[in-house]
């Protein structure tokens, strides 16, 4: 399989990492904007494979050009430059697969239009297989696994939920996104979609706010509504009578505040003479997050982990006339873990990379639609058989619970 | 019959001028402010004769001075930068001079001990200086010093400022709203402080010396820290009997707390997409202002019962005649517990932001009445149940909580 990774930032140095090790990859392109960036990542991973090319993600023509030859390009880089790369795949003959979803393509599934280069990627018989991350990626697969347990589903609801392990040395602190700052932003100050009796629901910022009881360690968490991708793609592909999809993410009270106070906004204001927008000023000042790919040793990722996060996805319906709920909790990576992770791949930050890389295999062995798809449409099983055979196992604890009544 | 200049129609002078129109003592009012528009909304909304408005720029002495003619007392409610040329202006107009905030330079003297000249033309012309009179500074220092007279030593005062919603809020996020001016609020925030340990004056950085303190309910814990303030400048050179300890220490706010640790208080010109601008001026120009409330508020908004609890609390250790006795002092910093408290304010003067205008005027009662020495004075230098007197006599008497504590062994 030969890959073009178009961004060499926070995810794409990692999947560069998790390519060049794998034996069923003979060629890997790494492009960004910034070539010293791709360059550093080449030089980390330090692979005959691994070649690195100036692109500029706005030019069509550019990503063309690194696409020459390749079969599937893997975007992670900014969501607004994914209609130019999809534009690019299709017209370099290359499947597409990114793990996070740019508006335009939210409103046509929301809105239920038709979906932009569904009929070119349908045409050319390749796949562009949008949101096969982690959280979205992972998720929805499980949602598909446990939808296939069922005649009839109801209700999917996915929530995140994450605590501290010790009291933070600060009192106050800057505030510190784990993602790209830019869209951690943007995805607090946004309103989002619900899918609620079969029909779409707009909630504002915050809203639907719950305190929902996470698998110890994590313990009891304030979520709220958060735009996330699941509820899209999930209200249009899983099917079997689907009414309800929401997702429900921790509030961030400092990003809340930043963003009630105005700071995510992009309107310029007038700030004594001069015209700045907010957000600007915010990405000029925030603490972008440390890139571990390149300071992470097998120290480092030993050490216990300063948090514990979980991960839970709920999905009710109904099979053989009974009512029943299946849910879905991740398990806290432990030390041995990471380390093991850590040997295997040159890094620990797989979960976003990997199923990216076996939604690319999948669309290469034919085991994908073409057109445009989600992850939920692939074959369950077959996705987390390829997890452990890569070596990165998703392990949840599955319950299965009904109501009963012996009579 | 008194007649009072009020500089600043700010969240603090619109109230001054609201209390001042009912007293029976002031004769004639002016409000000055660089915003002759601000100053007349002020004027319109009190709606007493005794009020006029002028343009005054408080960076021109001369300004200053040619509004003062005639005045008995100058209340200065404006930005800090602008006390030093006040009070000059005052002192040449012949009349007394009361602020509610300062700092520099005046704290660098005090601190420093030395012989300052303001303080020496105010001694020579027989005027007072009142300095730091509002709420916090201000009674705080009133009630320390009313404390303090019943004590031989005192050892250590510490002033503690607490923050509760009192009511679960709708809100899932809250956003910085200063209750007083955004500029001076972050100053405070992000500023170092001023602490006076074992008989010395230290500098404490900012959002250390954090503590979880137990206020008295319904507050219950809160985490305080080290906050730039006026008392642990003058306390420590006023009240004697041996102090060695004073700190001050205020509710951590969170939300401004990131604002300052992400860098938002810096002055430092950053280049944004080509635009060069400072994080502060953009803080400020997104940041909610306090002032708008004097002019919303009516009788219905004044029925609303508060939706939190700042308490002021102040604790002094201290010996008399032997014993070793600790006092607590607490008091609501809005001035006001309920909601019938609130629309009595609202009835009798106007508005309900009392807080730092009520003891200001209290206090320049007082230096009107030749009750005060002459020089430049804090609040601790006046006399407290005088002082109280007078704030019942206004039409507030300050309702406080007092407790005594000492160790017993039977």
């Amino acid at each position: 399989m030969k890959v073009l990774i178009v961004g060499a930032g926070a995810q794409g140095g990692p999947c560069a990492s998790i390519l060049a090790r794998d034996k069923d990859v003979s060629k890997i392109v790494l492009g960004d904007i910034n070539l010293d960036l791709a360059n550093k990542v080449k030089n980390k991973v330090n692979s005959d494979k691994l070649t690195t090319v100036k692109l500029d993600a706005e030019k069509v023509e550019d990503i063309e050009k690194a696409a020459q030859g390749m079969d599937v390009i893997i975007n992670l880089t900014l969501t607004r430059f994914n209609a130019t790369i999809m534009k690019a795949a299709v017209n370099s003959g290359a499947h597409y697969v990114d793990a996070a979803m740019y508006y335009s393509l939210w409103t046509q599934l929301v809105e239920n239009q038709p979906l932009d280069l569904d009929d070119e990627f349908k045409k050319a018989g390749l796949t562009a297989l949008v949101s096969c991350g982690g959280s979205p990626g992972i998720t929805n697969v499980m949602a598909r696994y446990a939808a296939d347990k069922l005649d009839r589903v109801d209700a999917i609801k996915i929530r995140l939920g994450n605590r501290l392990l010790s009291k933070p040395k600060e009192v106050v602190s800057a505030w510190t996104p784990g993602w790209c700052p830019e869209i951690a932003l943007i995805d607090y100050g946004d309103a989002t979609p619900v899918f609620e009796d079969g029909k779409w629901k707009v909630y504002p910022p915050y809203g639907g706010p719950e305190e929902y009881n996470f698998p110890a360690p994590v313990g009891p968490v304030l979520v709220t509504h958060h735009h996330h991708e699941e509820a899209p793609t999930l209200a249009r592909f899983i099917g079997k009578g689907i009414k309800y999809v929401d997702f429900k993410y921790p509030v961030d009270p400092i990003a809340g505040s930043l963003v009630k106070m105005g700071f995510a906004s992009y309107e310029p204001i007038d700030v004594k003479g001069v015209k700045v927008a907010p957000i600007d000023v915010v990405m000029k000042l925030v603490r972008q997050p440390v890139d571990t790919f390149f300071t992470a040793t097998e120290d480092s990722v030993k050490l216990p982990p300063k948090s514990a996060s979980s991960m839970v996805i709920e999905i009710s319906g109904a099979k053989s006339g009974e009512d029943v709920k299946y849910t879905f909790e991740s398990f806290p990576a432990t030390p041995e873990e990471n380390l093991a992770l850590f040997r295997k791949f040159g890094t620990t930050t797989v979960f976003v990379s990997i199923p990216a890389i076996i939604g690319a295999k999948m669309c290469m062995a034919g085991d994908a639609d073409s057109g445009i798809t989600a992850p939920e449409c692939l074959d369950p099983i077959k996705f987390l058989k390829m997890m452990d055979d890569m070596g990165a196992p998703a392990r949840f604890k599955e319950v299965c619970s009904k109501k009963v009544s012996v009579s | 019959m008194k007649e009072v200049l009020i500089i600043g129609a700010g969240g603090q002078g619109a109230p001054c001028a609201s209390i001042l129109a009912k007293d029976k003592d002031i004769a004639k009012i002016v409000i000055g402010d660089i915003d002759i528009n601000l100053a007349n909304r002020v004027k319109d909304k009190v709606n007493s004769d005794k009020i006029s408005a002028v343009k005054i720029d408080a960076a021109k002495i001369g300004d200053i001075e040619r509004a003062a003619q005639g005045m008995d007392v100058v209340i200065n409610l404006t930005l800090l930068q602008f006390n030093s040329n006040i009070m000059k202006a005052t002192v040449n107009s012949g009349a007394h001079y009361v602020d509610s905030a300062f700092s520099e330079p005046i704290g660098k003297w005090i601190i420093e001990n030395q012989p300052f000249e303001i303080n020496d033309e105010f001694k020579r012309a027989g005027l007072t200086a009142l300095i730091g009179c509002g709420g916090a500074p201000g009674i705080t220092n009133v009630l320390t010093r009313y404390i303090c007279d019943k004590l031989d030593h005192v050892q250590g005062i510490h002033v503690k400022v607490g923050d509760k919603l009192l009511e679960k809020s709708r809100d899932v996020v809250r956003t910085w709203e200063p209750t007083w001016s955004p500029e001076v609020a972050l100053a405070d925030y992000a500023g170092e402080s001023t602490a006076f340990e074992n008989g010395e004056y230290k500098i404490c950085p900012p959002f250390s010396g954090c503590e979880e303190y137990n206020f008295p309910q319904p507050v219950g814990p809160v985490v305080i820290c080290h906050h730039s303030h006026e008392e642990p400048v003058t306390l420590p050179h006023f009240i004697g009997k041996g102090l060695s300890n004073v700190d001050f220490k205020y509710a951590v706010d969170p939300t401004v707390g990131s604002l300052v640790m992400m860098g938002f208080a810096s002055s430092k010109y950053l280049d944004v997409k080509g635009v060069k601008v400072t994080p502060v001026d953009v803080l400020m120009k997104l940041v909610h202002r306090p002032v708008d409330i004097f002019f919303t508020e009516d009788e219905t908004s004044a029925r609303i019962s508060p939706k939190s609890s700042h308490p002021y609390l102040v604790e002094i250790e201290g010996e008399k005649s032997g014993e070793n006795l600790k006092y607590k002092i607490w008091w609501p910093s809005s001035l006001f517990t309920t909601a019938e408290e609130k629309l009595e304010l609202y009835r009798k003067f106007g508005t309900t932001k009392i807080s730092v205008a009520l003891p200001a005027i209290a206090g320049a009662k007082m230096c009107m009445r030749r009750e005060t020495v002459s020089g430049v004075i804090p609040p601790e230098c006046l006399d407290a149940v005088k002082f109280l007197k007078m704030m019942a006599e206004i039409g507030w008497p300050l309702k406080f909580h007092e407790s005594c504590s000492k160790e017993v062994i039977i």
